[in-house]
């Protein structure tokens, strides 16, 4: 395990400590968790006697399931996409991101250890125009499991599109955190600083949009900025950093242009980038750093609230009452997931249901039952992963009509 | 035949009713018993008149029954879901037609107002129609085992059940019966409470002209001993009853004989919490809906009624104003919120609890009294002023056992750990209910409350929809939602080989 995490940790710039507690252990659970599953789903039968007639279900495998993943939480979600192909039945051929291929390649050798007969999965190491692009236009690849950003979703539907492949995409998301007066301030600061800069951001789940209703708005603000500079960034293996380095310079440079965005617009900054200085380790002065910024005024229009920064940058704003919160949350294009704080139980789950997100924490966040559907609303994706929605996604269902 | 009771209920008035039609129906039509003796008066509660003198089925009729159910039953089991779907959907379009008129019936046969009566008859159908859907949709599993051999598996009716009804829900209750177990391909024989005989037959009626086959919902009218044949009979597969838990104990002997399936929907004696950061409105809206529907002889009611200290005052303040504002009278007329009584005993024996209470130390806020109407014709009726028990303890006997009248018990507690433990001190476990804005709160105390049902924020909002049914001596099994299908219906599993036998010997 903590080859792993160490690997992991260099490669993608996160903190030993995140790497630890998520990255690594998830990724075994993955295993263990479709292995399990896979034991306890049953189909179908249907009786029709009237016409002496027995119908039956049976599930699949489709073949070769073709997995491509993400620099974000690398060993996490291709292990996420490679348990439910091999347990349904199907073998693999996965492609991790260029720019996080380390634990990939470690894991190969693992299979090897566990028993994986040679063939059933298959790493390809390579880039997304090319090495991604062969295995997503290729005619004996039925179906696609894909994470990452909707722009090369688009690509990969158009270049599938002739061959009719199932496809289960996981995009991004521009998720909002909506905070009424009656929430327990305190627990929600603490998670919602959680939510918006852990792994430095770099999660399609985390918190983008902070919603907050309009007495508590400057308390909030305060105390929310005091938290995010607690929020220590730095050398990934130091274990009282919270967040270490973003994936590469060109990304370190688009989230710092959102935050320049914001502040043309006369948004305000009130702590990390451009605010306050990074103090880092002379080893660690070429890196890709940036603390948590908090910013405000921001309009709702403003592309830095329309679009997915995937940094530790949030913007925070107020809000009246409960509708405006609800079609302000709902207002991009993006579904993935959403929070909402607040204590009273109507208010709580008539939000849940009001929220267009495939996800919606209430009081919480990232508490993560694998049984249930995993995906995303609208831009945020197509198609659900988890216990019986990976079952569905990598077999193909035959109906079966025996007249005796 | 039911056409002529029916169709004078347009003109019906409390006071008025006779029936004189025998109100047993099997082989596809209403049938006498074979000597008229035993007859007891049924009593319109209203009035105190006898509506009926009704003679009880002995084991003859009984048994020819139960054959007629038996042989439907062989027809109706072939049919495919969606074809028995067909025929329960149109029994559903005709009892919506006549909700109106079979409303009015059964109100004068039961004494609830007919506004209540009214949303009976709407859940009966709705029951009929949600029952109707799955009809079609009933499926097995396919189960894949290693080695080339797979197993499926296929429900199947039991065959004739039997279901007892209770005094409070007559007609609802032969539905909520019924349409499950006719969804699953079985017939039913029926046996209502001998003092709300009126309505089933309607639904027998019903069913026929919807187009069962002849047999498949009979009725049989009588008591415990008729109860006791129907439990004894070696045709019935499987006992569904609603009512008392010392009947209920004994039906679940005499089905033991025959090692005869059995779900018991019993009493409750069940806690409503209120706790102080609750909407003070609702609340006190809840715990009427909790204790006042069908003269408070609803078996889920939530007759505990525990307040949180600092709201105590104001709750009761407005409580007990608003039970004084009930209005009780002729249940046929649209104003009235509260009937009669089923009976003078259960009258007698709702007052007993009341002078119980007041002796053993708590303070009658309002009614608890016997009520006598202006009306003249309702002065034989056994009416009972709403009441509101104050200064309520734990070890009260109005507190322990279940009074089955309208009759509120309150008592004030302090904090969620102390209310939940004195909640679940009963040996019963039907409902339960909560009132609290908090979202922790709320969820926290309906998973720690011993009760079938726990409603947060409402009391009494059942549908059918959902599953119901209790839990310790409440009762076992469930009635509603998609699982009662697993009560109606027995599960075959079919392994087919398709390799060798394993060469052992």
């Amino acid at each position: 395990m903590e080859e792993f995490i160490q690997a992991e940790s260099k490669d993608q710039g996160k903190t030993v400590t995140f790497a630890r507690a998520v990255d690594i252990p998830r990724s075994a659970q993955n295993f263990r968790f479709f292995a399990s599953s896979v034991l306890h789903h049953t189909t179908e039968c249907s009786q029709m006697d009237h016409m002496g007639c027995l119908n039956y279900t049976v599930r699949c495998p489709v073949g070769v399931a073709g997995l491509i993943s993400p620099w974000n939480l690398p060993l996490y979600l291709l292990t996420w996409k490679i348990a439910p192909a091999i347990a349904t039945g199907n073998t693999v051929v996965a492609k991790p991101s260029e720019m996080t291929s380390v634990t990939a390649w470690m894991m190969c050798k693992l299979m090897e250890e566990a028993g994986v007969p040679p063939g059933v999965v298959n790493i390809v190491f390579g880039t997304g125009s090319r090495a991604g692009d062969a295995l997503v236009a290729h005619p004996d690849v039925p179906l696609i499991s894909f994470t990452g950003s909707t722009a090369t979703a688009q690509r990969i539907t158009e270049r599938s599109a002739p061959y009719c492949k199932k496809l289960s995409l996981e995009l991004g998301g521009k998720n909002p955190a909506i905070i009424f007066a009656d929430a327990d301030l305190e627990q929600c600061i603490e998670t919602t600083v959680r939510s918006s800069f852990s792994n430095q951001g770099e999660i399609c789940l985390c918190t983008s949009r902070i919603y907050v209703e309009r007495s508590i708005y400057s308390e909030f603000l305060e105390k929310f900025v005091a938290a995010a500079r607690k929020w220590k960034t730095g050398d990934p293996s130091d274990p009282s950093n919270h967040n270490g380095a973003l994936i590469s310079k060109e990304h370190l440079e688009k989230v710092r242009s959102f935050v320049a965005l914001a502040k043309s617009e006369g948004a305000v900054i009130h702590c990390g980038e451009g605010v306050d200085h990074l103090d880092l380790p002379e080893p660690n002065k070429s890196g890709y750093f940036m603390p948590p910024t908090v910013i405000s005024g921001i309009s709702d229009c403003s592309r830095v609230m329309q679009e997915e920064i995937f940094g530790p940058v949030t913007c925070i704003c107020p809000f009246d009452t409960e509708d405006e919160a609800v079609v302000r949350g709902n207002g991009v294009r993006y579904g993935l997931s959403a929070t909402v704080w607040s204590r009273d139980v109507g208010r709580v789950h008539r939000l849940a249901q009001r929220l267009q997100a495939g996800l919606v924490w209430t009081n919480c966040w990232l508490v993560r039952d694998l049984n249930l559907p995993f995906g995303g609303m609208k831009h945020s994706g197509v198609g659900r992963e988890g216990g019986k929605d990976s079952y569905h996604f990598f077999t193909e269902v035959k109906s079966i009509t025996i007249k005796h | 035949m039911a056409q002529s009771i029916l169709s004078t209920m347009s003109r019906a008035l409390t006071g008025t009713l006779v029936v004189t039609e025998p109100l047993n129906f099997w082989a596809g039509k209403r049938m006498k018993p074979r000597e008229e003796k035993n007859a007891e008066p049924v009593f319109e509660p209203a009035t105190g008149r006898v509506l009926h003198q009704l003679v009880p089925c002995g084991a003859e009729e009984v048994d020819e029954a139960i054959q007629s159910a038996h042989s439907a039953y062989l027809k109706w089991s072939k049919l495919s879901g969606m074809e028995r779907a067909r025929v329960m959907l149109e029994a559903a379009r005709i009892t919506r037609e006549r909700r109106e008129d079979i409303a009015k019936l059964e109100v004068i046969n039961n004494g609830k107002c007919i506004t209540e009566a009214l949303v009976d008859i709407d859940v009966a159908w709705q029951t009929m129609e949600f029952y109707a859907g799955m009809a079609g949709t009933l499926t097995g599993q396919h189960i894949q085992l290693p080695g080339g051999a797979f197993a499926y598996s296929r429900r199947e009716p039991l065959g004739v059940c039997a279901g007892i009804g209770a005094f409070n829900y007559p007609f609802q209750i032969s539905v909520t019966k019924s349409a499950p177990a006719l969804a699953c391909g079985n017939a039913m024989v029926f046996k209502p409470s001998p003092m709300t005989p009126l309505t089933a037959v309607i639904m027998a009626e019903i069913y026929k002209e919807a187009g069962v086959p002849d047999g498949l919902f009979c009725v049989v009218q009588g008591g415990a001993e008729t109860g006791s044949l129907l439990c004894h009979h070696p045709k019935i597969a499987k006992i569904s009853f609603t009512g008392s838990v010392p009947t209920g104990k004994k039906i679940m002997e005499m089905s033991a004989k025959g090692v005869k399936q059995v779900t018991l929907e019993l009493g409750g004696k069940s806690p409503l919490i209120i706790f102080k950061d609750c909407d003070l409105e609702n609340a006190v809206r809840g715990a009427l809906m909790a204790n006042f529907l069908t003269q408070g002889q609803v078996c889920c009611n939530g007759t505990r009624v525990f307040v949180q200290r600092e709201i105590m005052p104001p709750f009761l303040e407005e409580v007990v104003k608003r039970t004084k504002a009930i209005a009780v009278g002729d249940p046929l007329l649209d104003s009235t919120r509260m009937g009669a009584m089923i009976s003078k005993p259960q009258l007698d024996k709702a007052l007993g609890f009341v002078t119980q209470a007041k002796k053993e130390g708590a303070k009658v806020l309002c009614g608890g009294e016997a009520f006598v109407p202006s009306d003249p014709k309702l002065k034989g009726g056994y009416f009972m002023s709403p009441c509101v028990l104050d200064n309520c303890r734990d070890d009260m006997t109005c507190v322990k056992e279940e009074i089955f009248g309208p009759v509120m018990s309150v008592l004030p507690f302090d904090s969620e750990e102390e209310v939940i433990q004195r909640a679940n001190n009963t040996t019963y476990g039907l409902a339960s209910g909560v009132f609290t804005r908090d979202i922790s709160r709320a969820h926290r105390v309906a998973e720690r409350l011993e009760a079938g049902t726990c409603f947060i924020n409402n009391y009494n909002n059942n549908a059918v929809e959902m599953p119901f049914g209790g839990y310790k001596m409440s009762g076992f099994g469930r009635e509603n939602g998609q699982v009662t299908i697993e009560y109606y219906s027995q599960l075959k599993t079919v392994v087919v080989e398709l390799g060798d036998v394993e060469n052992h010997f």
